[in-house]
C-alpha cells in the first residue's frame, strides 16, 4: 500500500487528529517498496490540495478537501487536475468518462496525480460533472488571490519567546546562502532581530524578533519577511522552460506553495546538489504574482 | 492534552481513537516497573484517568489504527509479538517462550531501544500453548492458551469492525483447531488459501459478513465511502481556500490578464477603476471585480506616446451616468479618478490597440462620457 491508499483512508474517515494521520500514514506507508515519512506525505498532501491540515501546536487536525477538478489555463487549452478526496469508485468513473482520457502518473512520494488536457472548458466541465467532481476554473491564480502579501505578515501575533531545556533553538541566517544556525534560548533573548525556530516534541514554532516586539510567525513567510527586507532575490523563473525556482530552505507559505503546484499538478522537485525547488509548468503571469506576494521584485 | 501524574502535568499526543501517546516521559523504566497513574479532561469535558500498574512483564501486538506495538494482556498463537521484561527475568521469559515454539528467543537490550534495566524478545509467534502454572504465575501472560482464535489482519481498517471495501482484511485462524470442524464465512464453506488464512467467493464484497468456527465468530464490514460531499461554499467555518477550491468569489469577479505596462484597469460604470499592484514579468493576472473595458497606462500624461497603448480588453460601452455637484469631493473619488485616467490617455493621444475603427469610436464614446463627468462634478 502506499500514498493512493492513504489518500483512500483519509477520504473514508473524512477528518481527524494529527495523531490519527500520523500512525495512518506510518502504517499504510511502511507497508510500501518505498516507505516515506509522514511529513512528506502531509506537505505533499497539502501542496496537491487533497488535504487541509491545521496548526499542530494549536491541537490542530486535518480534513479532507471536497473532490473538485483544478483547472487552470494554458497557452492553446486548459489543464485540469483532480484534487481532494479520492475513492475507488470515484477514480473508476473518472476512468470510465467520455471526453478527455486522464493521464495517471504514480508516484511513491504523493498520490498518483490524475490531470487532464484538453482545448475546450466546456469539455473538463461535462468530465467533471460526470465524475461527480466540483469545477474550480483558474485555479492556481485564484488561490495566489486568497494569499496574503508576505509584508502583512499573515497569521502573526504577539508573544514571548518560550525557554527552557526540552526545546531546540535556532537562528535563520541570510548569507551567501540562507540556513538555520544552532543557537539557544538564551541567545535568542539577548541577540538582535531576526527569525528563531523553537522545536519541541518535533513541533516547531517560529518567532520572529523586530525590534523591541517579539512575534509568532508563520516559518515560510517570516523567512521571505527577512529576504524583502534584505533586498535578497531567491526567485528564478525560466521562461524557455517555465520553470519557477527558489532554494529549497525557502519553501513559499502554503497558499502560493499550492497555486504553484497546481499548475502541473506535481509538487516541487528537490534538487540536493544545488539545493533549489522547481516548480514545472508555470506560466509567465503566474510566477509573476507569486514573485509580487513574496516581495521578489525580479524574474 | 494535558494530564497529571501526581503534581507534575504531561503532555499527552493522540495516536490514534482513544490512544494516547505520553510525551517525554523521563523515567519510562520506573513507570512500567512501579506504575503511573495520570489525571486528565477529554475533550469532552468529562474527566478520564489512567493507570498502569507496575510488573515486570509486558506483552505488545500491532494494533487496528496504531504504528508499531501496543500493550495487550497476554501472549497468543499465531501473531507477531514483542515480549517486554526486566533484565533479571530475562532468562526464565526466554525458557517459557523456547516451550512455546516461539524460534529465536534472545533477548535484546538498550541498545536497541529498551528502557534501562529491561530487555525485549521478539517479534515472536508462538506456535504451541503451554499448560499454566496453578497460582499467580505472571509467566502465566507468556504461555499462550489452547483454542482458537479468529483474527482481521492487514487491509484497510477504518474504525471499529469496519473496513475499507477493495482493502479486505485477511481472515486469519491461528490456533488448533478441533478435529471435523471448519471455518465459515456468511454460511459458507470457506477455502484455506494459505496456512491459517481462509477465504471465500464472497469475503471482499461491500457489507457485513460473518467468520465462524468452532463456536467462536467475529463479524467485519467492507465500507464504500460515502461520495456525496457537503457543499463547501456553504460552510462558512472553513478557510476561503480548501484544498484546490476557493469559496466565496463573487459571481462578478472576472479574471482578467492585463499588460504590467497597462496597470490602470477601467470599467463601463464610472468609478470602476483598479490600479494593479506592480509585478515583474509582462502580464498582470487577477480578479477585478467588474468587467474590464480598458486597460490604460499608470500615467499618462507623462509616457512616451510613440511606445504606450491604451489597450481594448473587452468592449463594452459605458453607462451614462449622472453626476450630481457634492460639497465633497471625497465622495466622488473613484468617479473622479475614472474620468481623469480617461482623459489623461485621451488629452495625450495614445494610440489605441487593436487599432480599427470599432476601438476608436468605443474610446471617443469613453472620453465623452468623461469630460461631460468631470464637467458636471466640476
Amino acid at each position: 500500500m502506499g500514498p493512493d491508499e492513504l489518500l483512500f483512508w483519509l477520504s473514508a474517515r473524512r477528518e481527524g487528529s494529527w495523531g490519527q494521520f500520523r500512525s495512518a500514514a506510518e502504517e499504510i506507508l511502511s507497508e510500501g517498496t518505498n516507505p516515506h515519512s509522514y511529513q512528506d506525505m502531509r506537505f505533499a498532501l497539502e501542496q496537491l490540495g487533497h488535504v487541509e491540515f491545521e496548526c499542530r501546536d494549536e491541537g490542530g487536525g486535518w480534513r479532507v478537501a471536497p473532490p473538485i477538478l483544478a483547472v487552470s489555463q494554458r497557452a492553446g487549452g486548459y489543464v485540469g487536475i483532480v484534487c481532494g478526496a479520492r475513492s475507488m469508485q470515484l477514480v473508476g468513473r473518472v476512468r470510465a468518462s467520455d471526453g478527455p482520457r486522464p493521464e495517471i502518473s504514480a508516484s511513491d512520494s504523493y498520490p498518483s496525480v490524475i490531470r487532464y488536457q484538453c482545448d475546450e472548458l466546456a469539455a473538463l466541465s461535462r468530465t467533471a460533472a460526470d465524475a461527480g467532481l466540483g469545477i474550480q476554473t483558474d485555479a492556481p491564480v485564484r488561490i495566489l488571490s486568497c494569499a496574503a502579501r508576505i509584508e502583512r505578515l499573515a497569521h502573526s501575533r504577539p508573544a514571548q519567546l518560550p525557554f527552557g531545556k526540552d526545546f531546540e533553538v535556532s537562528h535563520f541566517v541570510i548569507g551567501r546562502t540562507c540556513r538555520w544556525a544552532p543557537s539557544s534560548d538564551i541567545e535568542a533573548a539577548r541577540e538582535a532581530d531576526g527569525l528563531y525556530r523553537f522545536v519541541r516534541f518535533q513541533i516547531p514554532q517560529h518567532y520572529l524578533k523586530l525590534r523591541a516586539s517579539v512575534l509568532k510567525v508563520d516559518g515560510q513567510t517570516a523567512k521571505f519577511f527577512l529576504l524583502a527586507r534584505r533586498r535578497r532575490q531567491v526567485l528564478k523563473y525560466d521562461r524557455l522552460h517555465r520553470t519557477l525556482s527558489l532554494p529549497g530552505i525557502c519553501r513559499p507559505p502554503l497558499l502560493i506553495d499550492r497555486a504553484l503546484a497546481l499548475c502541473s499538478g506535481h509538487p516541487a522537485t528537490y534538487d540536493p546538489g544545488r539545493r533549489m525547488l522547481a516548480y514545472a509548468e508555470i506560466s509567465e503571469d503566474v510566477a509573476g504574482f507569486a514573485a509580487s506576494l513574496l516581495s521578489q521584485r525580479g524574474l | 492534552m494535558e494530564a497529571q501524574e501526581g503534581c507534575r502535568t504531561v503532555v499527552l499526543s493522540e495516536i490514534g481513537d482513544d490512544w494516547f501517546e505520553i510525551l517525554g516521559l523521563n523515567d519510562l523504566a520506573g513507570a512500567m516497573e512501579h506504575g503511573v497513574t495520570l489525571a486528565g479532561r477529554l475533550a469532552q469535558g468529562a474527566g478520564a484517568k489512567w493507570e498502569l500498574r507496575g510488573r515486570d512483564l509486558y506483552v505488545l501486538a500491532e494494533l487496528h489504527g496504531i504504528f508499531g506495538y501496543a500493550s495487550k494482556t497476554r501472549l497468543s498463537i499465531g501473531r507477531k509479538q514483542i515480549v517486554l521484561c526486566r533484565e533479571c527475568r530475562a532468562a526464565e521469559v526466554g525458557a517459557v517462550l523456547a516451550q512455546a515454539g516461539c524460534g529465536d528467543v534472545r533477548a535484546r537490550g538498550t541498545d536497541l531501544g529498551a528502557p534501562r534495566g529491561w530487555v525485549f524478545v521478539g517479534p515472536v509467534s508462538p506456535s504451541r500453548s503451554v499448560p499454566q502454572v496453578p497460582g499467580s504465575d505472571l509467566l502465566n501472560l507468556i504461555r499462550p492458551l489452547p483454542g482458537i482464535e479468529i483474527r482481521l489482519e492487514g487491509g484497510l481498517w477504518l474504525r471499529g469492525n469496519s473496513w475499507l471495501a477493495g482493502y479486505p482484511p485477511t481472515i486469519h485462524v491461528a490456533g488448533t483447531m478441533p478435529a471435523e470442524s471448519e471455518v465459515n464465512i456468511d454460511g459458507e464453506l470457506a477455502q484455506e488459501r494459505e496456512e491459517g488464512i481462509y477465504v471465500t467467493s464472497n469475503f471482499d464484497n461491500p457489507g457485513s459478513h460473518i467468520v465462524w468456527c468452532a463456536g467462536k465468530s467475529v463479524s467485519y464490514e467492507l465500507c464504500e465511502p460515502d461520495t456525496h460531499w457537503q457543499d463547501w461554499n456553504g460552510n462558512q467555518s472553513l478557510h476561503r481556500v480548501f484544498g484546490a477550491g476557493v469559496a466565496g468569489i463573487e459571481s462578478y469577479e472576472t479574471l482578467i490578464r492585463a499588460p504590467t505596462s497597462n496597470p490602470v484597469l477601467v470599467g463601463a460604470n464610472p468609478g470602476e477603476v483598479l490600479w494593479c499592484d506592480t509585478r515583474p514579468g509582462r502580464y498582470w493576472v487577477g480578479p477585478v471585480p467588474f468587467p474590464v473595458v480598458w486597460a490604460l497606462p499608470e500615467d499618462a500624461m507623462h509616457c512616451d506616446r510613440s511606445a504606450w497603448r491604451v489597450v481594448l480588453v473587452k468592449p463594452i460601452p459605458p453607462a451614462h451616468s449622472i453626476v450630481r455637484r457634492e460639497p465633497r469631493k471625497g465622495a466622488q473619488t473613484r468617479v473622479i479618478q475614472w474620468c481623469q485616467a480617461i482623459r489623461d490617455s485621451n488629452k495625450k493621444r495614445l494610440a489605441l490597440w487593436p487599432a480599427d475603427a470599432g476601438s476608436e469610436e468605443l474610446w471617443k464614446a469613453y472620453a465623452r462620457e468623461a469630460r461631460a463627468i468631470w464637467r458636471a462634478a466640476r
